[in-house]
């Protein structure tokens, strides 16, 4: 009995200790990261005081780019989506719509809206994918630099891939086609590609949350803080990891992940790197390991650069079940994408993509989960067997919640110093108030729902799921009600 | 005792517990307070910036609008009492003085000529060449970044000497500041003589505001930028070959036809380029070789640029085995180059039409132009 009372003891004390060092160590981490961020958010401010991006605007040394907008059943907003697009400051730039096997009338609105029709385009599959029907180009002039691309239902990997074999321009710029793109992002975006003396293969923006916002003909003109609690958390969520966690990514040059629904892409590099990959539902964050373990295979020195404006406006998901699918997806995109490349970790080759962001994905964004629920179960199991020293539970219990908030008004900050984008005085308030719920109300939910996208991957589940959006056309007509 | 680790738990890990709760939970207040403080001091801030410069434009306007009046019909009197208002306004306070620089600096970059002139000489009626001197020593680069900028964009070419140790900073934006700077401020030749000594990168963003700024001059007054051809900064090479390539600096044609055999790639390909762009006839010759690179970026570039200048008969024959080439954008350009010959050029493509036929009807679909 004794030797039994020993072994459960020491089995207890060294899960206790891995349990503690863990989540000591992913504060350590997260707290270097906010300062990191906070250091190069300075940095960048002060670096753009004084940038004219006008010089872009008008140069003839800007580089071409193709905005990439794949599309699936759009009928209802296509045309306000793509007007926003064909809108965006740049020069030399053109918009490349591909219809992926759309079932509604995607393609039939857009070829009555813009007066398309059907080209002898030479298309070289570069990068394989499935077969494309056709590709338009508008009579009207107004609208040349618009191509159309309708082609057979491939998923939007495959969608992305026929926009880079059609793009002919140095740069390609992946987007989402229901996002918000800000006027100047391009501008802004591009500006990495210049300045950086070693090869910048990609740069990414910040992604907000456009839910309560007013948009009209496709822009946003009042940014407003979400009504919904759901949304509100989102946003905090959105600030924290593009303000605190991204921007220290870029400046360690180990940066993993460009959200899909704005990125900026050095065409020729995501070519040889072989494109997107449509076996995974987290093509975007697969797309740039992919270029970045190119980049170390080929010994080439590059940057994947990242930028803190918030230049793309997304509808985040309103209910839980939508979330909750979301956020399925994303969980199984990490994995995916993790063992795609899981020679990199702890790969010295892979520089600091293989030594550090690589085991940061894997030990605190992939693994977190598994940890909080193997460390709730073990909680409850203690509780059973009454062998919780309360006091000491309750000091840790502190600790978490305070680090959480401490987290969350740190992000705040940043974002109030920086970009300051909601500045009803009433924001703060709420803000605030989110951060206090969200540790106990939302984040056991993310958890939830990163554990069951892991385990549906196991059980093979390889789709998207249903995204439906409210659509931003309804802010628009509520505030024209109000007037 | 039959207990876990937590029961064993030493006070210290205990108190250490607490503490770091209590830290975090302290720092967290902190941030919460500096959220409300600053959003304070922010609008309180925009207030005042916004009032500083609706004050100051509405004078410097009425400056501007009786400096470029024809007849001059306001004596300098009413300059200096302008000024003078200006200097009441902005007083002792930096933060009105840097406000009111960065007013003048958006206002100079939508003029040019007498206009820009004129907020330049607000700027020295001011004293403010001073204060940006100033910030050049400053221990934040930023600001120092900041003082380059104005001496640069304000003209004050006093302050050359002040600006040129910047040149070979070690910070990179320091760097670019300088450089941009003495660009602006050195006239005629000794425009860009520190090329000769310049040791870093000139970075494509550095390029693209340089030749905005060159694009406002006389182009007569721009120096021979072939000097630096022969540079041992690749960057500086790149850089003067681009700018000759943008003003179409013929005189520079035949050192230009020197780079197309060059060691460095990157240098060999924009001399290509640049002599198809600028129309250079007399060099189409030395590209004609090109074409049996066995750099690709070269071909692609030699054929493109032969399409633009080449002797009709002879390139044709040269490029029409790149026809079958295997890299399609060999075949691809040296379809288009042949379209561009004419008669001759499409008597040659016939000849190949099973290998090109999907490009020539690309080429040839008006829509896609």
């Amino acid at each position: 009995m004794n030797l039994g009372n020993s072994i459960g003891d020491i089995t207890l004390f060294v899960v206790n200790v891995l349990i503690l060092v863990y989540a000591v160590s992913i504060a350590a981490f997260y707290i270097f990261l906010a300062l990191l961020s906070a250091w190069e958010m300075r940095r960048y401010m002060n670096k753009n005081y004084f940038v004219d991006y006008k010089y872009i605007l008008s140069s003839p040394l800007a580089p071409g780019i193709s905005l990439i907008a794949p599309a699936y059943n759009e009928g209802l907003t296509i045309i306000d989506n793509v007007k926003s697009l064909m809108s965006i400051m740049y020069n030399n730039f053109e918009v490349i719509i591909i219809n992926d096997g759309s079932k509604d009338d995607t393609l039939q609105k857009m070829i009555t809206a813009f007066d398309l029709v059907q080209v002898s385009f030479d298309l070289q599959y570069t990068l394989t994918t499935k077969k494309v029907r056709g590709v338009y180009k508008s009579r009207n002039r107004a609208f040349r630099k618009l191509t159309v691309v309708d082609k057979e239902n491939g998923g939007k990997a495959d969608a992305l891939n026929v926009g880079l074999n059609v793009s002919r321009k140095e740069l390609v710029a992946c987007i989402d086609v229901d996002c918000i793109i800000e006027p100047d992002a391009l501008l802004k975006m591009v500006k990495p590609f210049l300045e950086e003396s070693r090869e910048v293969i990609a740069s990414g923006g910040v992604v907000r949350i456009a839910n309560s916002c007013v948009v009209e003909e496709g822009r946003l003109v009042e940014v407003r803080l979400p009504e919904i609690l759901i949304a509100r958390f989102q946003v905090l969520e959105y600030i924290r990891a593009f303000l605190l966690g991204r921007m220290a990514w870029s400046r360690l040059n180990g940066l993993l992940l460009i959200s899909g629904a704005f990125g900026l892409f050095k065409r020729d590099i995501a070519i040889k790197a072989g494109g997107y990959d449509h076996k995974t539902v987290g093509e975007d964050m697969e797309l740039v390991v992919r270029m970045r373990t190119y980049m170390h295979e080929q010994n080439l020195p590059y940057k994947v650069s990242y930028i803190p404006d918030p230049l793309c406006w997304t509808e985040a998901p309103a209910n839980y079940k939508i979330l909750g699918r979301q956020r399925n997806r994303w969980a199984r995109g990490t994995f995916e994408t993790l063992k795609i490349h899981r020679r990199v970790f702890m790969n010295p080759k892979y520089g600091i993509m293989g030594m550090l962001s690589y085991p940061f994905w894997t030990f605190y964004e992939w693994l977190a989960p598994f940890v909080e629920s193997i460390g709730l179960v073990y909680f409850l199991l203690l509780v059973i067997l009454g062998k919780v020293n309360w006091p000491f539970f309750l000091a840790l219990l502190a600790a978490v919640y305070c680090f959480a908030f401490f987290i969350s008004m740190f992000a705040l900050l940043a974002e109030e110093n920086s970009f300051f984008k909601y500045t009803q005085k009433r924001d703060i308030s709420k803000m605030i108030l989110t951060a206090l719920i969200e540790p106990f109300w939302f984040h056991p939910r993310v958890v939830w729902w990163a554990l069951k996208g892991n385990f549906d991957l196991i059980k093979g589940k390889k789709t998207w799921g249903e995204m439906t959006r409210q659509g931003f056309v309804q802010y628009k007509s509520k505030e024209k009600k109000a007037a | 005792m039959g207990q876990t680790l937590i029961d064993f738990t030493p006070e210290t890990l205990f108190d250490t517990i607490v503490f770091i709760a209590f830290f975090f939970f302290c720092s967290g207040l902190l941030f919460m307070f500096s959220l409300y403080l600053l959003r304070i001091v922010k609008s309180f801030r925009k207030k005042t910036e916004q009032r500083v410069r609706e004050q100051s434009q509405r004078i410097v306007n009425t400056i501007i609008i009786n400096d470029s009046m024809s007849d001059r019909t306001a004596p300098e009197a009413a300059f200096s009492f302008q000024i003078q208002q200006l200097k009441l306004l902005l007083g002792h306070s930096t933060i009105r003085k840097n406000v009111f620089i960065k007013l003048l600096l958006d206002i100079k970059r939508n003029l040019s000529g007498s206009s820009a002139a004129t907020v330049q000489s607000i700027y020295k009626q001011m004293q403010l060449e001073e204060h940006s001197r100033k910030k050049l020593r400053s221990l934040r680069w930023e600001v120092v970044g900041q003082g380059i900028r104005e001496l640069g964009e304000m003209h004050c070419t006093t302050r050359i000497n002040d600006i040129r140790p910047f040149i070979n900073s070690r910070n990179e934006l320091l760097r670019q500041e300088a450089f941009m700077a003495l660009v602006r401020l050195q006239s005629g030749d000794e425009k860009f003589s520190f090329l000769d000594a310049y040791t870093e990168t000139i970075t494509s963003w550095m390029t693209l505001n340089i030749h905005a700024f060159l694009l406002q001059m006389d182009s007569r007054e721009l120096p021979d930028f072939s000097r630096w051809f022969h540079s041992k900064n690749e960057s500086v090479r790149l850089f003067t070959l681009q700018m000759a390539r943008q003003f179409r600096s013929t005189k520079a044609l035949p050192r230009i036809a020197e780079l197309v055999n060059h060691v460095n790639e990157n240098v060999a390909v924009l001399a290509i380029e640049t002599l198809g762009e600028m129309d250079a006839y007399p060099y189409s010759d030395v590209l004609l070789s090109l074409v049996k690179a066995s750099s690709i970026r070269k071909v692609i570039a030699a054929t493109k640029a032969l399409g633009r200048i080449g002797e009709p008969e002879i390139t044709a024959e040269a490029l029409s085995p790149l026809c079958d080439h295997p890299v399609y954008e060999v075949r691809y350009v040296a379809a288009q180059s042949l379209l561009q010959l004419g008669a001759a050029g499409r008597d040659r493509i016939m000849e190949h039409q099973s290998s090109v036929s999907g490009i020539i009807k690309h080429l040839q679909e008006p829509l896609l132009q």
